[in-house]
């Protein structure tokens, strides 16, 4: 299992964690999954370490958390609220110009159009 | 595994992530790890390698203590503004509970004399002897002692609790509050006034109550700090 490179991570897990928590409440064991199998396990993470983003990320307002109880076990659910929705599409805005932009030099786009 | 969540634990509240952060960390880990445990059996490993591999796939101690310790906006005030914690919140309480148990006995005294400005009961002097007791001998070592088990829960290193801990006992020595109570002829007053003047008997005064506030507070923060040293050096 590789981890990812962490300086090209900046802002990442908040990103997918936003993006997956638009689709309905999800605990962390569900969003680790959900990451590995929809980023085809090209994204993946120390599993413990989701925590942390999800706590700053519900610190900052972003997400909400509650107790359910599920099986007979308590579990953390966190969603996303509407201070998140704006921040999801904010930082889906800036990573498309980031993507883009890295795109353009790898295709040599940018570059002529300097020349 | 428990060992190691307990080492985990030491390391989150030492790099100073708030305890309420910390504890939900940890049990949001141990439910992970039982996930991912229960996953590596159904995948139809041994039981010892499916442990193994789910304690791997968490990430080890030092992974997942510095991706918390890493968040500035968990950790706690102690840890983000120590002296302020520590130093100056606890001296400015003091002032707040004095002011507000002055309040409380001031509006007590009033309402007791009425609207006429009637003679107050026989119990009032004894009542405000004990206000006055408490905000100046045991207000100081309550404070105290909630300054030194904050310090002893965020495992705060030593320097800004011993620090706070003398000044607020140097100020709980040196700040005196007084209260007269009003009579048919004249107003009530409360007073402030230092412990120490130039005679000699009033810093004697002085010294007695800073001793006093140091062997209540200090002395035990500092022997259960040690303690606690000691047993982290047998661990």
């Amino acid at each position: 299992m590789r981890s990812t490179n962490p300086s090209f991570m900046n802002g990442v897990p908040e990103l997918l964690v936003l993006r997956l928590l638009r689709n309905g409440e999800m605990y962390g064991y569900q969003i680790v999954q959900a990451i590995r199998e929809e980023t085809g396990e090209v994204v993946s993470l120390g599993e413990g370490v989701v925590y942390p983003v999800l706590h700053a990320l519900e610190r900052g307002g972003a997400i909400s958390s509650r107790r359910r109880a599920v099986n007979g076990r308590s579990r953390i659910y966190y969603s996303l609220s509407p201070k998140g929705a704006s921040r999801l599409t904010e930082l889906t805005a800036l990573w498309s110009r980031v993507t883009g932009a890295v795109q353009q030099v790898l295709t040599g786009d940018g570059h002529a159009g300097l020349v | 595994m428990p060992g190691s969540f307990d080492l985990l634990r030491e390391r989150l509240l030492q790099g100073g992530v708030r305890p309420r952060h910390a504890r939900r960390y940890l049990a949001e880990l141990k439910d992970h790890l039982a996930d991912l445990v229960a996953e590596e059996r159904q995948a139809a490993t041994g039981p010892q390698h499916a442990e193994a591999r789910a304690m791997a796939r968490l990430g080890n101690v030092d992974v997942l203590a510095g991706a918390m310790i890493a968040r500035r906006e968990l950790h706690s005030w102690s840890s983000k503004a120590p002296v302020a914690t520590y130093v100056i919140a606890p001296s400015v309480a003091l002032a707040a509970c004095a002011a507000l148990a002055m309040a409380g006995l001031v509006m007590t005294v009033t309402s007791l004399r009425g609207g006429s400005g009637g003679a107050l009961p026989n119990w009032s002097p004894s009542l405000a002897g004990a206000v006055v007791g408490f905000c100046n001998f045991v207000l100081p070592v309550l404070l105290g002692w909630a300054l030194a088990a904050t310090a002893i829960r965020q495992r705060s290193r030593a320097l800004w609790p011993v620090l706070g801990i003398v000044v607020l006992a140097a100020v709980g020595a040196v700040v005196e509050l007084q209260v007269t109570l009003p009579s048919a002829t004249a107003h009530g007053e409360i007073g402030l006034s230092p412990s120490f003047g130039p005679a000699f008997s009033h810093w004697t005064s002085f010294a007695w109550r800073l001793v006093l506030n140091l062997t209540l507070t200090l002395t035990p923060y500092l022997g259960f700090s040690l303690s606690r040293g000691g047993d982290r050096a047998e661990a």
